[in-house]
């Protein structure tokens, strides 16, 4: 019965998605058509492009460089992709399937798999790297197995977030400040590289010599070949923690009652109790 | 037989309100129960416990003989839900949405088409087979949710508002329907504001206030000698208010 109500879940959100892309007249469903190719086939491009650079065993310098940072930006991309289906309602709400006869774990690991589904770019990048990973001579045969724990890792991450974001998006105060919390954030990066001081940090955090406990660092020296318990011990406990991060607010967002939120952050008052006309 | 429905001493609080407060209630097995209260006595709060999607603060709730939410499971597959509307998927049809719901009721799939296809014909709902739920007007939303409410023959109704915006036809079609899923053992939970439906409909009546019971028994008891329900329901939650309260009207 499980597999046949995840058979469903996944069929429908197929059904919702097709049905938003086709919802348009022709002229839209023909700009969404060009502009999904567009985007799609660029990350393809890029993928092979990965594939290709990593695949050549006479760069190992500039591979061993650019690894950790393409990592962490895959990793921001893929944590915030989930504030923008989070506002535009692109995934199934999985408390709504909370009225059928289905187990909340069962329901958190359809979460976690309908997750892919919004970092599909993500994961055509992930794809060219291991790819070229598995055919550069000097790396490895296990190596590119390192990223599937980072995606894992990724997906887990991505799925709390969006809970806790959904969850905190709903309560009227706190809803202004994660705005202006995330507004202070996207304008972090800009900021850090415009202060002298700072750029040599932030030089050295998207580089390899940051340190091997950040998981897109142990991900990319594991990735490279480059063996060592301690990267395979951060990567593992990363994965934990975003295990429990994603099952935590998960149930957290599957018991959050939107009623409740809205009373709570609602004046007590009935200010317009009275018709003063 | 255990009761359909019973609930001890519910109560579900929002910060420091009660919305529903200290509530109990017996729904005998094949029973159409007709759950009254003004707005905001706490009506939809109960049968979102019942569903198991609002945890109660406190008390217990049994449904069928099995308490919940330790045998939610088992439960959740005996319950067909006429849900208000945010627990419909939008950008589904009412095809699809039919056919997924029973399939979530581990219906096989060709079954739970089938089932989906004769049902929604049942309702009028096949004439724009493409139309997206987001689309579909106040009674349709409503009928689409019976339907898929139907499709895998539950034992207990949980009926939020299901005539709400449906025309004379789609609602005297549903009340039919309802009453021949009572003559087969069905057991109905039903809240309506329009009380005339519920004195035709109903058998048994409980009227909640500000979460609160104050009023239960069955339909004949409850009238008395011309009073109609209305006259009941508004005396008991007193409301018995001159209509000349504003002298310029």
């Amino acid at each position: 019965m499980i597999s046949r109500q995840t058979r469903a879940i996944v069929w429908a959100q197929w059904c919702s998605t097709r049905n938003r892309f086709f919802r348009a007249n022709r002229a839209g469903t023909a700009f969404t058509t060009v502009l999904g190719v567009i985007w799609y086939g660029a990350f393809c491009y890029l993928a092979v492009m990965v594939a290709f650079l990593l695949s050549n065993p006479d760069e190992p310098a500039s591979l061993r460089n650019a690894l950790p940072a393409a990592f962490l930006i895959c990793f921001l991309y893929w944590q915030l992709i989930p504030v923008l289906s989070a506002s535009m309602g692109s995934s199934l709400d999985i408390r709504k399937l909370l009225v059928y006869p289905v187990q909340r774990r069962d329901l958190f690991r359809l979460e976690v798999v309908l997750r892919t589904s919004t970092s599909v770019e993500m994961l055509l990048l992930l794809t060219g790297a291991g790819i070229g990973l598995l055919l550069n001579p000097k790396v490895s045969r296990w190596a590119p197995l390192a990223l599937l724990p980072f995606v894992a890792f990724n997906l887990l991450c991505s799925a709390g977030v969006r809970d806790l974001l959904v969850r905190l998006l709903a309560r009227k105060r706190v809803r202004e400040i994660v705005v202006f919390l995330l507004v202070l954030a996207a304008a972090l990066p800009q900021a850090l590289l415009l202060t002298g001081g700072s750029r040599g940090r932030v030089r050295q955090f998207f580089s390899s010599e940051s340190s091997a406990a950040w998981p897109w660092t142990a991900t990319a020296r594991l990735a490279e070949g480059e063996f060592s318990w301690l990267s395979v011990s951060a990567l593992f406990a990363w994965l934990a923690a975003a295990y429990v991060f994603g099952r935590w607010q998960f149930e957290r967002g599957l018991s959050f009652d939107l009623s409740e939120a809205t009373a709570r952050s609602a004046p007590s008052a009935r200010a317009a109790s009275r018709l003063e006309w | 037989m255990p009761a359909a429905i019973s609930v001890h001493n519910l109560r579900k609080m929002y910060g420091s309100k009660a919305a529903v407060d200290g509530l109990d209630l017996e729904v005998p097995r094949g029973c159409f129960f007709g759950f009254l209260g003004p707005n905001g006595a706490g009506k939809t709060t109960t049968i979102r416990m019942l569903m198991g999607l609002a945890p109660p603060t406190s008390g217990s709730i049994e449904l069928l003989g099995l308490a919940m939410p330790e045998h939610a499971l088992e439960v959740k597959g005996k319950i067909g839900l006429v849900p208000d509307e945010s627990l419909l998927f939008d950008h589904l049809t009412g095809y699809e949405f039919t056919e997924f719901v029973g399939r979530m009721y581990g219906l096989e799939r060709p079954v739970a088409r089938e089932r989906a296809r004769e049902l929604l014909e049942l309702f009028e709902l096949d004439s724009e087979p493409r139309k997206l739920i987001g689309d579909y007007s106040k009674g349709m939303r409503k009928r689409v949710a019976m339907a898929a409410a139907l499709i895998h023959r539950p034992e207990l109704f949980l009926l939020d508002e299901p005539f709400e915006g449906v025309d004379a036809v789609g609602a005297r079609l549903m009340k039919e329907i309802l009453l021949e899923q009572v003559r087969h053992g069905a057991t109905m939970f039903l809240t309506s504001h329009v009380l005339e439906v519920v004195e035709r409909l109903c058998d048994r009546v409980a009227i909640i206030q500000q979460g609160r019971l104050v009023l239960s028994g069955a339909m004949a008891e409850l009238r008395s000698g011309s009073e109609t329900l209305e006259d009941v329901f508004v005396r008991v939650v007193g409301a018995e208010r001159p209509a000349e309260t504003l002298d310029w009207l």
